[in-house]
């Protein structure tokens, strides 16, 4: 499995690794961007056939989480690949707009590795 | 009116619930650092010695000011090693930026617990000051609440100050 966590912080990318790794799935690779422009970048190379999953943070510098899940599905970009969202943003106008945008899992921070576990077993199966 | 400014009365006396931040404290901390965290009375502040570290969240829209933390640089190192699982003996931009991610996600799941805020209060990206014996100024703001904890070792404070427009 691999997956493309999207967040502006270095140390949340990692908390996010961690989590996915005791999550006892095995993802042999865990790319990495720090905001949606880096991510798309990512998903336009040879990346987004390999990918399985994709987290992201919501508020970031230069292409926030939101923007880059519209962007992606209007570039049609890695379209199978579900995205779980990771975020302080729990408000129901932000949880809306991220499913509208193609976002098939929301998770709060703060976050426990269980809870990161429910949420990507069930759409790793379906992927 | 009346009812408008009742409704204003009952936001700010919701926001000045300590009891919602200390239990904020307790999930964000004892979650994500693995770490209990208890009230403490007396305050870190930045004009201690030696190195402080400042992690400012500008706050806007239903609540216009800033959610800050404040912390001794044991602390913020103590804070970054809970939260990567690793331990972090130097101060480098890993702790800053640890620091910061924590400070975001404290403000944003304090404001998550106020209905009124959640989708009406936005959280700026973080930032943070270093340094020694400095000032932080603000503007005079009608809700300020200053809280501390302590956890392991080490102890930080947290000022929330906004004006609700």
């Amino acid at each position: 499995m691999r997956a493309l966590i999207i967040d502006d912080s270095a140390v949340m990318r990692k908390v996010v690794e961690r989590a996915l790794r005791q999550s006892g799935i095995d993802f042999t690779e865990v790319l990495q961007a720090s905001n949606g422009e880096e991510a798309l970048e990512a998903l336009r190379g040879d990346a987004a056939n390999k990918l399985n999953l994709i987290v992201s943070d919501i508020n970031m510098p230069v292409m926030d989480g939101l923007q880059f899940l519209e962007t992606r599905r209007d570039q049609n970009l890695a379209p199978g690949v579900p995205v779980v969202m990771i975020t302080t943003e729990g408000s129901e106008p932000f949880v809306l707009r991220a499913i509208a945008a193609g976002a098939r899992g929301y998770i709060c921070k703060p976050f426990t590795a269980e809870q990161v576990k429910e949420r990507v077993i069930p759409l790793l199966g379906a992927a | 009116m009346p009812q408008t400014l009742d409704a204003t009365r009952d936001l700010v006396a919701v926001i000045n619930d300590t009891a919602l931040i200390d239990q904020t404290v307790e999930e964000v901390i004892g979650l994500m650092v693995g770490a209990p965290v208890t009230v403490i009375e007396s305050s870190v502040s930045p004009s201690d010695a030696p190195i402080t570290l400042t992690a400012v969240i500008g706050l806007a829209g239903a609540l216009s000011g800033a959610f800050n933390v404040i912390i001794n640089e044991s602390g913020a190192r103590q804070i970054t090693s809970g939260l990567m699982g690793m331990e972090i003996t130097e101060l480098d931009d890993t702790v800053f930026d640890g620091l910061g991610e924590i400070t975001n996600v404290l403000a944003g799941a304090w404001k998550k617990k106020i209905p009124e805020l959640s989708a009406a209060c936005l959280l700026s990206v973080p930032t943070v000051v270093a340094g020694t014996r400095y000032d932080i100024h603000k503007k005079t703001s009608t809700i300020q609440i200053a809280r501390s904890y302590g956890f392991n070792d080490s102890a930080f404070t947290i000022r929330l100050y906004g004006e609700h427009p």
